[in-house]
This record gives structure tokens, C-alpha cells and sequence, in this order.
């Protein structure tokens, strides 16, 4: 037996098909968390359960809503679960009068009564089963009450949905719909009643599939004649059947829902009010930022780092010099381990509690529902200059790293927008850079230190905004898409849900260290060992040296004119993390604090300050640009996004550091 | 010596294959060079359809 999960977005589908199937999906608090179809089981394995992408209505606006009307024409499944959000009854019950239209035994399964309290509404679920004509549970998707006997109702004896919810359409629909039926007689098994409506409700997916049925032409004469019936009372056949839907809807909200006290606003409401606020809305997204960044650099994870340093640098590096010696082992292979892989893994890895708290903190705001609102405040901005935001979204993605946030791109509609969302991603200061702002952090701004970063994360944006209005006003003009978003309710993340969020984006992190980072620091270190005049050369004449000289010139004007520079932001290319692997080799210090107090000596913090924009900025790094790659088709747009991004960051480097030391803050 | 030709056969065999695979993994994109690509329930197949 198959059974279809359907519902709008953000209702909790995919935490109930977590419960029925005993699966673990990722569970967002975002619309759209299922893009395309998932299938389980159901855990007593009688029955299997299709999770469909959360959709308002039948009638495909996005490619992801014609993935549910395509799965209802291959009319496989037996029954369907429609989920309904008690809190949106009015909205949830216009999908579910087109679901009982589809002629299939339905069975409800009405959530979030809980927030629907909240809002002051008592919803009587036997009594709109009664109107529905249907069984309806009451469940909580998110703690799995009542899922059991919604598991027990779905897969057991049910009505075949003869008695379940009519509604009469008008005299010229219910025409249309009966002569449609004589036309599809033997054709179909699918409602013909199901397919008129959806056919005169402007579904271009029915549309499709009834033109294959009969023919083009015939749909087209059939829908002609039925809007020049409607046009005799003045309206278009969608308006009529909206029309009808929305006032039964209402009639049945009106006898199910008890609102309590109208007067009182809703909590969300009040903080949407303020988090959303034209004047206030992104002060206090900088503030959530400037939080976010004292607890990662100066409350928890500078204080973590500085005791993973302790472990590594004295203790590991002890142990593993004790054990080398006591294997009397070369002094080639001693220095590899202790000057190469130690420094270089050890360095990258000292940084992982910050890391771990930045992920965990976007995951808070991400799971809490906060997001969303970011998005509806940037909303305004990025209109603008050319884009909308919906773009925001992937940007936020482009935080933890830009490989998924370039792909999260594809939910923009027009070509233009989620080009030049994804040629601007880039600037999104990934997670891989951290480890660099927070070495020069703890080197030279110690208590000031979240507010640098935020600073270079403000400027990400800003420059990411200006460059969007310069790209689209020359060479990316064309058409606008609306950004539409649904502001799910606010909740509190649970632990197990956030670890796993958490773990699951910083775990690419730590496995990178075990795998590129080694491979990156031993070809660093046997860059830094050999030289054109042979084996164990001085740091200054290794090859290491020879390439990055190159370089040092042309970043002399920048602040940071030195080999060791250039040769680290070549390695940060392949990964941005081996910029700091790079740089504990290549000075050669014994852990993080030494090289910090080391940078001291060799940068100002002007030129740090400098440096820091300069790898925010200059490069996307090999696993992006080869995604932009095949994201965009185009070996012009990729070459684009290294090019601009190398002019914008030796500009805007040039001028912090050249105005920096005219106005004497060198 | 021995101790040491062997650890160093195995670290530059390592690393020479680290270096390799992730280039690869790089260069081809998408979820390949993604770092979520284990906990992403969109997965790859599907983005591709569309």
C-alpha cells in the first residue's frame, strides 16, 4: 500500500515522516525543506509513505509544485495524509478541498494545535472531521503525539471517501465538469471532476496531461468555451471556483475554530513586529551577529582554542617528539611530522571550537525561525540593487561554506537573479576563513576582536549588495521575480536537533583536516625543505620562498608585501583553511600562540586588518569555482567570479591599508 | 632507518592521495566538493533533475 504526504510548506511533514517512518530527515524550519519526493516506510513495514514538497494549492507556481500534481496523475498512491496546520486553517483547508476532489480516501492529520492556542484558537477537530467527511487526528508532528494512531488509522479500514466534503461549484463549472467526463470516459482512471477543476483553475500541468489524453486543440476550444460562460456573470472560471472554495472554507472555520480573545496579539506577532521592522530590522540582525561573534571569539571559543592549542602544541607534540626519538627515526622524518604535518593539522585544528560555535549559533537562528525574517528584512535592500530576498537565503548558506549555497541559488527563479547571486556568493565569508580572522583576532585585537569580524562580515554584505546593483544595472539586466515567504512560527531549537545540525556541517570540517590539510601541509613542508640549492635549505631559500616572491611585490602596497604572504594566499586557493596551515609551517613555530605573537612582529594591525579583507574576499576557492562551473554552464562566468573578486579585493585592500596609514593608523 | 623509510613511504603515500582525491572531488562541483553532502537531504540526484 502507498500512502502521499501532503500539506503546505512548513506544517511539519517532514518531522511527521520522521515519526511514522522512523527516519531521520533533516527537519528545517525554511520553507521547502523537501524539494523533491522522499519515500519510507512505515515502521510496522505494512505500508510505504511518499513525503511530497509542501505546496498552497495544486496549481504549480515553481517547478517544485508541479512535482506534487505530476505524482497525483500517475494516481499510484492508495490514500493520502494531508497535514494541516491548525494555527492556518483558512489557508491549509484550500489544498485540502483540491486533495478530496482528487476522489482518494484522505485522512487528516491536524498539527500544531499547540501554536494555534497560542494564537488564541481552539480548533474542534471532531467537528471538522464531520465537515470534511473524513478521520481526522490530532497530532504533534514535532514531540509524536498521536502519531501512532494516525500510523494505526492510515493503514487501517477506511471509507473510500464517498461521504467526504462537496462543494457545488455554480451551474457553468458543474456543466463544464460533466461534459468534460463524457469526453474522458474510458480514457482515465483519474477523477474527471478532479481534473476539469484543476484544468479551469489554471493548473498548466493538467493542462499538459489532458492534451495528451485528448488533444490540444480540444482542451483549448473546451476551456474557451467555458470562460466565455463565465465572462457572462463577469468573472474568469479560477475566480468563480475561489471563490466558492474560500466561502465554504469559511464557513467551516467559522463553525470549528474558537477564537478566545481576538484582541490579544499573538507573541510571534509582537516579536515580527519588531525583528521586521523597516528602521529596526537590520540593527538588530547586526546585533544577533555581534552576539554570535562574542560568543565564538571572546565568551567560549577563544578560551576552548587556547586549551586545544595547550593539548597540541605541548602535549601531542611532546608525546609524538618522545616517540620519534625513542623509534630513532631521521631528522627528515622527525621535521615532516613535527614542522609539517603537526603544525599545519594542529594549526587548523586548534580552531575548531569556533568554528563548532558559529555553526551552532546559525543553526539556532536557522531551526528558531529567525532566518526567515532576515531574509523578508534584506528583502528590501536587495530589491534595489536587482535582486530579491530569496537571494539572501543562499547567502546565508554561503556562511558555512559556498558550495551549497551556490546550489541553494537554483531556487531563484529568473536566470538573471541566480546568476548573479551565485557570481556574488563567492564574497560570503565561508567557515573556512575563520580560521584566519581568529588568528589575527587573538594576535592584535583581543577584546575588540567580534567587533573586526563583524566588521568583515558587514562588509561581505555591503559589498555584495553594491556589486549586485553595479552587475545588474550593466551586464546582467532582465526580468524580476517576486520574493514570496511564509514566516514559519517561532520555536526553541531542541538539543538533539541543533547537535545534529551542528555535527553535520562541522564534521566536512574536521574530515578535511584528516584528509587535505594533511596532504596540504606535507606538500607544503617539503616545499619549505627543499630549494633550488637542495635539501633542509633555509625557509628563505626554499621553493616555497621562490614562488611566493613572486607575489610579495605586487601585495607590497597592500600592507603585506612578504614571501610568507604571498605563498600562503596561493595554498588558500585549494582550500581556504590551508592558508593557516601554510602560515605555521612556513614560520615554523611550535603552536598557535607563538605564531600569534610572531604576527605581532611581522604585521602591523592595519596590515592584518588589510590581510583579512584581502582572503575574504580575493578568491573562491577550487571546489566553489568548479561548482559555479557546472552551475552556470559557463567558463566566461567562472573566469568572471575569480576576476572581479581579485580586482575588488586588491582595490579594497589598497585603500584600508593606504587611507589606514595616511590618516596614522599604522 | 627502516622505521623511517616506512612512516615516510606511508605519509607521502597518504598525502599524494589526499592531494589527489581532494582536486578531484574539487574540480568536479556540486555535491562532490560540498562539505554537507552527507547530511543533505536534497541530495545531489535530485538537484540534478531539475
Amino acid at each position: 500500500m502507498e500512502l502521499a504526504l501532503l500539506g503546505n510548506p512548513n506544517t511539519g511533514k517532514t518531522s511527521l515522516f520522521n515519526h511514522l517512518t522512523g527516519s531521520y530527515e533533516y527537519v528545517g524550519n525554511w520553507n521547502g525543506v523537501t524539494v523533491e519526493k522522499k519515500i519510507g516506510t512505515f515502521k510496522n513495514k505494512k505500508a510505504i509513505l511518499v513525503d511530497l514538497p509542501g505546496v498552497y494549492s495544486l496549481t504549480p507556481i515553481s517547478e517544485e509544485e508541479a512535482v506534487v500534481t505530476n505524482y497525483l496523475l500517475q494516481g499510484k498512491m492508495n490514500r493520502i495524509v494531508n497535514i494541516i496546520d491548525a494555527s492556518q486553517l483558512k489557508r491549509n483547508l484550500l489544498l485540502t478541498i483540491q486533495l478530496l476532489e482528487y476522489g482518494k480516501p484522505v485522512i487528516f492529520a491536524l498539527n500544531m494545535i499547540d501554536v494555534a492556542k497560542r494564537k488564541g484558537k481552539v480548533i474542534d477537530h471532531q467537528l471538522l472531521a464531520t465537515y470534511l467527511g473524513a478521520n481526522t487526528i490530532a497530532i504533534s508532528a514535532r514531540k509524536g503525539d498521536g502519531c501512532e494512531e494516525l500510523s494505526r488509522a492510515s493503514i487501517g479500514q477506511q471509507s473510500n471517501g464517498e461521504h467526504s466534503l462537496f462543494i457545488h461549484y455554480g451551474e457553468i463549472i458543474e456543466n463544464a465538469i460533466e461534459k468534460m467526463s463524457v469526453m474522458l470516459q474510458g480514457k482515465t482512471s483519474l477523477s474527471s471532476r478532479w481534473l476539469t477543476i484543476q484544468l479551469l483553475d489554471g493548473n498548466t500541468t493538467i493542462f499538459q496531461f489532458l492534451s495528451n489524453v485528448l488533444s490540444k486543440q480540444e482542451v483549448e476550444t473546451f476551456i474557451h468555451q467555458v470562460t466565455l460562460e463565465c465572462e457572462k456573470i463577469a468573472k474568469k472560471p479560477e475566480q468563480i471556483i475561489y471563490l466558492k472554495r474560500r466561502e465554504v472554507v469559511n464557513q467551516i472555520v467559522q463553525k470549528v475554530e474558537v477564537v478566545a480573545d481576538k484582541k490579544q496579539i499573538p507573541i510571534s506577532e509582537k516579536i515580527d513586529y519588531l525583528v521586521t521592522n523597516k528602521y529596526l530590522g537590520f540593527p538588530i540582525f547586526i546585533a544577533f551577529m555581534y552576539l554570535l561573534f562574542m560568543l565564538t571569539f571572546d565568551w567560549i571559543g577563544t578560551p576552548l582554542s587556547d586549551r586545544l592549542d595547550y593539548l597540541i602544541s605541548d602535549l601531542l607534540t611532546e608525546g609524538v617528539t618522545n616517540l620519534l626519538t625513542s623509534l630513532q627515526v631521521t631528522s627528515f622524518i622527525r621535521s615532516l611530522v613535527i614542522d609539517g604535518i603537526i603544525a599545519g593539522v594542529g594549526g587548523v585544528l586548534v580552531f575548531i571550537p569556533q568554528i563548532f560555535i558559529l555553526f551552532f549559533c546559525i543553526s539556532f537562528l536557522e531551526d528558531s525561525g529567525y532566518m526567515s525574517r532576515v531574509a523578508l528584512v534584506m528583502d528590501k535592500w536587495l530589491e534595489n540593487v536587482g535582486l530579491n530576498g530569496k537571494a539572501f537565503i543562499p547567502m546565508i548558506i554561503g556562511f558555512g561554506c559556498n558550495v551549497p549555497g551556490v546550489m541553494a541559488a537554483r531556487t531563484i527563479e529568473t536566470k538573471k537573479e541566480r546568476l548573479l547571486t551565485i557570481l556574488l556568493l563567492p564574497l560570503m565569508s565561508c567557515s573556512a576563513r575563520f580560521p584566519v580572522y581568529a588568528l589575527f583576532i587573538g594576535a592584535f585585537f583581543g577584546k575588540n576582536g567580534a567587533l573586526i569580524v563583524l566588521s568583515l562580515y558587514v562588509l561581505s554584505i555591503v559589498m555584495a549588495l553594491l556589486l549586485a546593483k553595479l552587475f545588474s544595472s550593466t551586464i546582467l539586466k532582465g526580468e524580476k521575480s517576486i520574493f514570496l515567504i511564509e514566516l514559519p512560527p517561532y520555536r526553541l531549537p531542541s538539543l538533539k536537533v541543533l547537535w545534529k545540525s551542528t555535527w553535520d556541517k562541522g564534521k566536512g570540517f574536521l574530515k578535511k583536516a584528516g584528509t587535505f590539510i594533511f596532504a596540504g601541509s606535507v606538500l607544503i613542508w617539503l616545499l619549505t625543505y627543499l630549494g633550488p640549492e637542495g635539501l633542509n635549505v633555509e625557509m628563505d631559500q626554499s621553493f616555497m620562498a621562490v614562488i611566493g616572491s613572486v607575489m610579495a611585490p605586487v601585495l607590497a602596497p597592500l600592507g603585506f608585501g612578504t614571501w610568507e604572504a604571498g605563498a600562503s594566499l596561493l595554498t588558500g586557493f585549494l582550500a581556504k583553511e590551508a592558508i593557516i596551515s601554510a602560515m605555521n609551517i612556513i614560520y615554523a613555530v611550535p603552536d598557535t600562540r607563538s605564531l600569534q605573537h610572531l604576527m605581532g612582529e611581522v604585521y602591523t594591525p592595519l596590515a592584518s586588518y588589510s590581510f583579512m579583507v584581502f582572503i575574504l574576499l580575493y578568491i573562491p576557492c577550487l571546489a566553489t569555482l568548479a561548482t559555479i562551473y557546472k552551475e552556470t554552464g559557463s567558463k566566461k562566468w567562472s573566469a568572471f567570479s575569480v576576476g572581479y573578486a581579485l580586482i575588488l579585493a586588491y582595490i579594497l585592500s589598497f585603500i584600508i591599508y593606504q587611507l589606514g596609514k595616511w590618516i596614522g593608523l599604522n | 632507518m627502516i622505521i623511517s623509510i616506512l612512516l615516510g613511504f606511508m605519509i607521502f603515500s597518504y598525502a599524494g592521495y589526499g592531494l589527489y582525491r581532494h582536486i578531484q572531488q574539487s574540480k568536479k562541483g556540486k555535491c562532490a566538493a560540498c562539505s554537507l553532502k552527507q547530511a543533505c537531504d536534497q541530495k545531489c540526484e535530485i538537484l540534478n533533475k531539475k
